[in-house]
């Protein structure tokens, strides 16, 4: 009688731990596919800016992901010898969109700005995304995790900014 | 007065005089300062500004066209004429409507009412979560994430201008590639309300503050979205917390009167208007 007691509790908790594990990876987020292998580290040795490509990253609220067009200015003949290479061009001749996927992103109700972090406190984008210039595959997995609402405020409360609650949510 | 005498090498008659010169000036000053510096709030308060809103009763139509303006611009759901009949459709902004007498004799008036966004807010006071607050500038304001849904703020509200969502939100196939992405769309189960448009608010600082200058009162003027659609400009938008506003000279108007005045609740939405019908 005692026995299978303590043999279905056994059961239930290796099951609860199994479930918890189990929603842990879960709720991980996946790394996605991007389309091209883009090489920010490469690209950064170049005489470029963040902003020629993240175009509104000083004055909006999104920085925004390159068109394009943009690559072209370079890419227009073949440079190094990479297979991902000539796909620039693939899309450019075919007259769409490199079919980027935003990675990093707020859950809906929070409201953020890249203008008033970078033009106005004028923090650099390693201090939330990482050193960029050091990375050398495509970005697929967020990098701002890490933001949480405390974060975000502790910050705020440190500077002297504003911890209104319609500040940041929508 | 002896001590003053005896310590001095004044005549008395120049100390009488400058004290009631002072005395003089002192309440002079007293009554000069402005009224507010008198108010018990802590002084960062008081330089604070007061969104408000004026409804010209007199110049509205009841064409409505700023309840659906609110509805397009907060991604208000659509709940279906069932719903709606069980008085469960959201309304951010609802006309009120008010009839005397009878057919043929029969007078009607379509009041626009948003939240009244109060100063003394009843829906704040029973919020058990803290969801609900007056932020910093006088906006009763609601971050849904926060909700439980427990409605009393919905009971508490004493013009019904909070609303309950009690099914998922909705839109018909047409309008769902319209949603307003500066506004946060909320699920089944939380409450939501007028924000007055904080949104616009918050873009339209940050344009003025880009061109270098302060947030005026023309930026503001007809920002929310119902102030925008109104044909009539019956409604009009701007800061009552500083007294040479547009909203603040209305709102010092005879004409001007808030609902439900008597209870307390200090709305920052002036209604303006004439007189009663048959008066
Ligand atoms: C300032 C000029 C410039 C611009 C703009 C530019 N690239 Fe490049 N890109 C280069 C150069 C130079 C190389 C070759 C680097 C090497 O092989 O050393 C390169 C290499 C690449 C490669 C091969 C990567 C690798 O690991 O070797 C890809 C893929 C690529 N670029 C994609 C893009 C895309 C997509 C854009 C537009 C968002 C873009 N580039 C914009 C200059 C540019
Ligand atoms: C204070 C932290 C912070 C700083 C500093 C910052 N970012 Fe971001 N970045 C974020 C957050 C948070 C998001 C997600 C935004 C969202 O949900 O829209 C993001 C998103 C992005 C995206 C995704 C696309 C988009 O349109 O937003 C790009 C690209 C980007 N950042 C580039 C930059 C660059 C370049 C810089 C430096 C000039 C920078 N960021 C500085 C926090 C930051
Ligand atoms: C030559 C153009 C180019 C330059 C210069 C560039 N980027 Fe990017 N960046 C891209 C492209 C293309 C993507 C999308 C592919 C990816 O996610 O790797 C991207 C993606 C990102 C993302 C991830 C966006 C997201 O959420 O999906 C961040 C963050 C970012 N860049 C930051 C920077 C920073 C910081 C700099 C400057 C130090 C910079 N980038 C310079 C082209 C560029
Ligand atoms: C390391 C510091 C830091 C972090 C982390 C940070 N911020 Fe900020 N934030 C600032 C500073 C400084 C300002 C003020 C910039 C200015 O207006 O001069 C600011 C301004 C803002 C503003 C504009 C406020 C206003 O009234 O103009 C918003 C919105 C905002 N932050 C949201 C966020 C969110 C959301 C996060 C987290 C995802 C975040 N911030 C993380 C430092 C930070
Ligand atoms: C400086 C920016 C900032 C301020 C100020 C802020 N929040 Fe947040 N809040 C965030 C961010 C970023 C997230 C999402 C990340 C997270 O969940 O930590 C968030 C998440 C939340 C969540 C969790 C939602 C969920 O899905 O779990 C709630 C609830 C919330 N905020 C309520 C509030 C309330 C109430 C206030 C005012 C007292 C407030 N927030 C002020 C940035 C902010």
């Amino acid at each position: 009688m005692k026995k299978w007691l303590v043999k279905l509790g056994l059961l239930a908790l290796a099951g609860a731990l199994g479930a918890a594990w189990g929603s842990f990876s879960f709720f991980r987020p996946k790394p996605v596919t991007q389309p091209i292998a883009f090489n920010h580290k490469k690209h950064l040795a170049e005489d470029i800016s963040c902003k020629d490509c993240h175009q509104h990253v000083e004055e909006g609220v999104h920085a925004t992901l390159p068109a394009v067009k943009a690559c072209l200015l370079c890419h227009e003949e073949a440079k190094g010898s990479h297979p991902d290479e000539p796909k620039v061009r693939d899309y450019a001749k075919e007259n769409r969109e490199i079919p980027w996927i935003q990675v990093n992103r707020m859950v809906g109700h929070v409201y953020f700005s890249h203008s008033a972090h970078v033009k106005y406190a004028e923090m650099d984008c390693k201090e939330c995304h990482g050193d960029m210039k050091e990375k050398e595959e495509a970005v697929t997995v967020s990098q701002v995790e890490h933001l949480t609402m405390g974060r975000c405020m502790a910050c705020h409360e440190e500077k002297g900014v504003s911890n209104d609650c319609l500040g940041c949510h929508k | 007065m002896n001590d003053l005498r005896e310590g001095s090498s004044k005549p008395a008659e120049t100390h009488r005089r400058s004290f009631f010169t002072t005395l003089a000036a002192a309440l002079a000053g007293i009554f000069l300062l402005p009224r507010r510096l008198f108010s018990s709030e802590p002084a960062r308060e008081r330089l604070r500004r007061k969104w408000g809103m004026v409804i010209d009763l007199d110049k509205c139509t009841g064409c409505q066209a700023c309840v659906v303006a609110c509805r397009a611009e907060n991604n208000v759901p659509v709940a279906g004429p069932a719903q709606t009949q069980n008085d469960r459709g959201i309304f951010w902004m609802d006309m009120l409507e008010v009839s005397e007498g009878s057919y043929p004799d029969l007078q009607r008036q379509l009041t626009p009412i948003p939240c009244n966004h109060c100063e003394n807010a009843p829906c704040v006071k029973v919020c058990p979560v803290g969801a609900t607050f007056i932020n910093e500038e006088g906006i009763v304001a609601q971050v849904w994430a926060r909700c439980i849904g427990c409605r009393y703020c919905t009971t508490a509200c004493p013009y019904s201008r909070r609303y309950f969502n009690w099914q998922a939100p909705s839109w018909p196939e047409t309008m769902k590639n319209q949603l307003n992405p500066d506004v946060a769309t909320r699920p089944k189960g939380v409450v939501e309300k007028c924000t007055f448009c904080h949104h616009r608010i918050r873009r339209a600082r940050e344009k003025a503050r880009a061109e270098g200058r302060e947030l005026a009162d023309a930026d503001v003027r007809t920002l929310p979205a119902c102030a925008q659609a109104c044909p009539a400009e019956a409604i009009l938008f701007g800061d009552l917390g500083s007294p040479e506003s547009e909203v603040s000279r209305l709102a010092r108007s005879p004409r001007a009167m808030r609902l439900l005045e008597d209870l307390g609740t200090h709305p920052k939405v002036v209604y303006l208007r004439e007189a009663k019908w048959k008066e």
